[in-house]
């Protein structure tokens, strides 16, 4: 009997071992950052589905230091469409991906947006003006309704991802360990109707 | 094998194309700390492969630990000086890489804080503030640019207005100029951009400052690159109710001066960046550096384990060759496996073990040629008829041949290491050569022959000894070798060969003229006695008669003689001797001699192969002389006796006369049998000597001594047949 304490008291450090290898530092997951998704709904025009919606981006401190010391963040925003399948695995039908860079601009104090997908940029006063302007979804082409069968059931998912510009690997792995770098949302997940 | 061979090669081929990806992803992974975007995609493969490559070096050092601790604990040979060595080399190992790492990590640190400093941190300030200040100086003077056309274009009718913007965008070096309503709402614009460009979005926020009547100007930069100047002023109201319009006006700024600017504004950001970056930096640069050096000392160590496991092969082999040369296997050859000192071991080794491998062949071969020695001596002592004892000072045996032990009627080739002495206490023979022997031995002489007399079973026997000192080895005591000989039946035979002439002669020489003195007697008898008178003629009578007799008496004497002297043939058929003895017996029980004649037979005799006339003659010299030795006693007794006596390797018939009479001069004992011997008045001396003469032809044996109750004794022994004849031969000649 008393082997088996020791066994599962010896299993216990194992476990709180490999938890405080592996698990991100409580502090990142409890910060400032939070990103969340306010609204989001799927508009059918002329045969296409288009997205709407709002994100709700604050920024960590960590990450607003990051980006007052000349570090871009680069914020995501995941969006996929996923077939529902009742005895298999889902299976994705389309994955989209709008990526934007928030840079403070040292010289004219102004905080640049640049849309990767677009090309367009913008400086904002404000960061809230910044975020406001890449939390803004607006007609965003999902599918073409052609792709989509029907009968079947369909998920939109998506959520928002704040990370650093490209850092060296080195660096990016250690400041997953360092500091509230990196800020996702919750998947949030909508059924889409063909 | 060949598959074994095309194994190997794939093994060690993969062996190093691992080895190589992990020195390559080794110095990739150093390298990612310099060059940030080339190698950052590779990144956590090469952390990947890196951290599988530590595992395996920990792996296999954990394997080698095992193995290590297990082969020291079974006391395996070399496990403890493969032990100290990997506790060796790794030590060296890690002392060093210790003393590396902390000084690296001191630098690291101090090299990577020496890049931020107050002096760079407020010379960027200053040159990204003087930046700003030279673009001021620029966004002022586009201000009022913009001030002078809002004045100018505010007299103007809408329907004019494009044109005069144009005029005066042309005129004050501007990109776009554009008139905006309080609604955001585009009234005119011109642009030198092909389809021009309108900030829809930014309007608001001009119109939000120029509301409350300030100037708007900014610096924006562009996506493409460069930076434009925008600048907003208020038009004047054309009158009362018109709504507020407001004129926006892009400036470009100089190419030089937006590259400078960038310039500054890039070194402010990466500046800015590594600053806040740095504790990062230093940790993954201190990671990377550590994690090097634990792979660089993981491989320091599975080294340790290897050129300890290389350098040391030859011990255990070397160690199981000298257990296997201390068993005596000379013929153990170590592998060569170095050309270094212990390659010069195992070769020298090796050159030992060929050495003592000739060295026990060529022992063996002396001991082989001295064992055939040996061996040719043991069958030379063996068949030799004289007796070989080697012994010691104390008389304890070292070696005896068959001849010894027969002579001294003991097995002695089975008594090698026993004392004569002890031996002796049992066999009567040898008793008595150990009391012949010993007091010699015990004064000290080592040298000395003499003849010695032993009395046994079938008689005495005379022997002929001589003793010897051995060469000792290393000034030890080699002892003595007693050489003797049983000489007996040699002197019996020389006797009897000696009384054979003796008759021969005193018949040649004495019956010869005993005829012519009888015949002489008997004429001068017949001549003269008729002649004569009475009392003469009784004289010559008397006298002749006398001399006839004695001549009778003599040629009586002298065909004895003879007989003694000549081979008697003999006629030998199997008879019953139980037979012979009551038929002699009975012979003497009808004269009345006043003697009892007793007979004990063994009714169990087998048939005899003997001559029938010579048995009754030996009865009757024997029986006779018992009858004369008792002549004049009142009680006489004589007995004869038959038993069988059944030997290993023998059968034969004793035949015993005993009498109750004064028995044999024990002077003359030893001689009975000689001729010439006699206790009698009238003998001759030949009975005996005849009988023996006649057993002896028989192949028998014959004894003669006093019996300890009185009277004599004379015992026979008759071999049954031919085979027991032969069987007994040998003992009756060492006799």
């Amino acid at each position: 009997m008393q082997e088996l304490v020791n066994q599962r008291t010896g299993a216990g450090w194992y476990l709180v071992l490999l938890l405080f290898l592996f698990a991100k530092p409580a502090a990142a997951v409890t910060g400032d950052g939070h990103f969340e998704v306010r609204s989001v709904y799927t508009e059918y025009r002329e045969g296409v589905f288009y997205l709407n919606g709002r994100v709700s981006f604050r920024l960590s401190d960590p990450a607003r230091e990051a980006l007052h010391s000349g570090v871009p963040l680069r914020l995501e925003l995941e969006i996929q469409l996923a077939q529902k399948r009742r005895w298999w695995l889902d299976s994705e039908v389309a994955s989209l991906h709008q990526l934007a860079e928030l840079q403070f601009h040292a010289l004219t104090q102004r905080y640049l947006v640049r849309n990767f997908n677009s090309g367009e940029q913008f400086s904002f006063i404000t960061l809230a003006e910044a975020l406001d302007e890449i939390g803004h979804i607006n007609q965003l082409p999902l599918i073409d309704e052609s792709l989509l069968e029907p009968g079947l059931r369909y998920e939109v998912s998506l959520r928002s991802v704040l990370e650093l510009r490209d850092l060296p690997g080195a660096i990016r792995w250690m400041t997953f360990w360092w500091g509230d770098l990196r800020t996702e949302s919750d998947w949030y997940r909508w059924p889409l109707k063909p | 094998m060949a598959t074994q061979a095309l194994r190997q090669f794939a093994f060690r081929s993969l062996l190093i194309a691992g080895a190589f990806l992990w020195g390559s992803s080794l110095y990739l992974l150093a390298e990612t700390t310099q060059n940030w975007a080339q190698f950052s995609r590779t990144h956590e493969a090469m952390l990947l492969i890196n951290g599988v490559g530590a595992l395996i070096l920990l792996v296999l050092i954990g394997g080698n630990l095992v193995r290590l601790v297990r082969d020291y604990r079974q006391l395996v040979p070399g496990s403890r000086l493969r032990t100290r060595m990997v506790t060796m080399f790794s030590v060296l190992a890690v002392l060093p890489v210790l003393v590396v790492f902390y000084f690296s990590v001191q630098f690291l640190n101090r090299g990577i804080e020496s890049w931020f400093n107050v002096e760079i941190d407020q010379g960027l300030s200053q040159a990204l503030e003087l930046s700003r200040t030279a673009l001021e100086l620029r966004k002022r003077e586009y201000m009022e640019r913009t001030r002078g056309m809002s004045g100018i274009l505010g007299r103007w009718p809408d329907s004019q207005l494009v044109q005069e913007m144009s005029l005066l965008r042309r005129e004050n070096g501007a990109m776009e100029v554009t008139i905006a309503s309080a609604n955001s709402r585009i009234i005119a614009t011109s642009s030198e951009r092909a389809g021009g460009f309108a900030p829809v979005r930014k309007v608001a926020e001009i119109l939000l400052q120029t509301r409350q009547g300030l100037d708007y100007v900014r610096l924006e930069p562009m996506a493409e690159g460069g930076y434009v100047i925008v600048t907003a002023a208020p038009l004047m109201e054309l009158g009362p109710g018109t709504e507020t319009r407001v004129l926006i006006v892009e400036y470009p700024v100089p190419e030089r001066l937006s590259r400078l600017a960038d310039g500054v504004l890039l070194a402010y950001d990466k500046y800015g960046e590594l600053k806040y970056l740095r504790q990062p930096l230093k940790t993954s640069f201190t990671l990377t550096l550590s994690l090097v050096l634990f792979l660089a000392l993981l491989l320091a160590i599975n080294g340790a384990f290897f050129v300890s496991r290389i350098l040391l092969k030859p011990i255990p082999d070397l160690l199981e060759g000298t257990r296997a040369v201390a068993k005596g296997d000379f013929d153990v050859r170590l592998p060569q496996q170095s050309r270094d000192e212990l390659g010069f071991l195992v070769d020298s080794f090796n050159d030992m073990t060929r050495k003592l491998a000739r060295a026990r062949e060529e022992s063996l071969h002396h001991e082989h040629q001295v064992e055939a020695e040996r061996s040719r001596l043991a069958i030379i002592l063996a068949r030799l008829s004289t007796g070989v004892i080697s012994m010691d000072r104390a008389m304890v045996v070292r070696t005896a041949n068959q001849a010894a032990g027969a002579i001294l009627g003991v097995e002695l080739e089975d008594s090698v290491g026993q004392a004569l002495p002890e031996l002796a206490r049992e066999h009567s023979l040898l008793r008595q050569f150990v009391e012949a022997v010993e007091p010699q031995l015990r004064k000290g002489r080592t040298e000395w022959r003499e003849q010695i007399a032993l009395r046994g079973e079938f008689g005495n026997r005379v022997i002929i000894f001589a003793c010897s000192a051995l060469p000792g080895e290393s000034g030890n005591d080699g002892g003595v070798v007693a050489v003797f000989d049983d000489i007996t039946a040699l002197l019996q035979g020389q006797r009897d060969a000696a009384w054979g002439e003796v008759a021969r002669r005193l018949a040649h020489e004495i019956k010869n003229p005993l005829t012519p003195i009888q015949l002489s007697a008997e004429r001068i008898r017949k001549k003269y006695l008729e002649n004569m008178g009475e009392e003469e003629g009784q004289v010559l009578d008397r006298a002749t008669h006398i001399i006839v007799q004695q001549v009778e008496a003599m040629k009586e004497m002298v065909d004895a003689f003879r007989d003694y002297a000549r081979a008697p043939d003999l006629d030998m058929t199997m008879l019953d001797v139980n037979e012979i003895v009551m038929e002699v017996g009975d012979l003497y029980r009808a004269r009345d001699f006043g003697i009892t004649l007793y007979l004990n037979l063994d009714r169990e005799i087998p048939p005899v192969e003997a001559d029938r006339g010579r048995l009754r003659q030996i009865l009757h010299n024997l029986i006779r002389n018992s009858v004369e030795a008792l002549t004049g006693s009142d009680q006489g007794e004589i007995h004869l006796i038959t038993r069988l006596r059944q030997a290993e390797d023998y059968q034969a018939v004793e035949l015993t006369v005993e009498d109750n009479g004064p028995g044999f001069d024990m002077e003359n004992v030893n001689h009975l049998f000689d001729p010439y011997v006699t206790s009698k008045p009238k003998g001759t001396g030949l009975g005996l000597a005849i009988v023996k003469k006649l057993i002896e032809e028989h192949g028998g044996s014959i004894d003669a001594r006093n019996r300890e109750a009185g009277g004599a004794r004379i015992e026979i022994v008759l071999p049954l047949n031919e085979a027991s004849r032969n069987a007994m031969m040998p003992r009756l000649l060492r006799r």
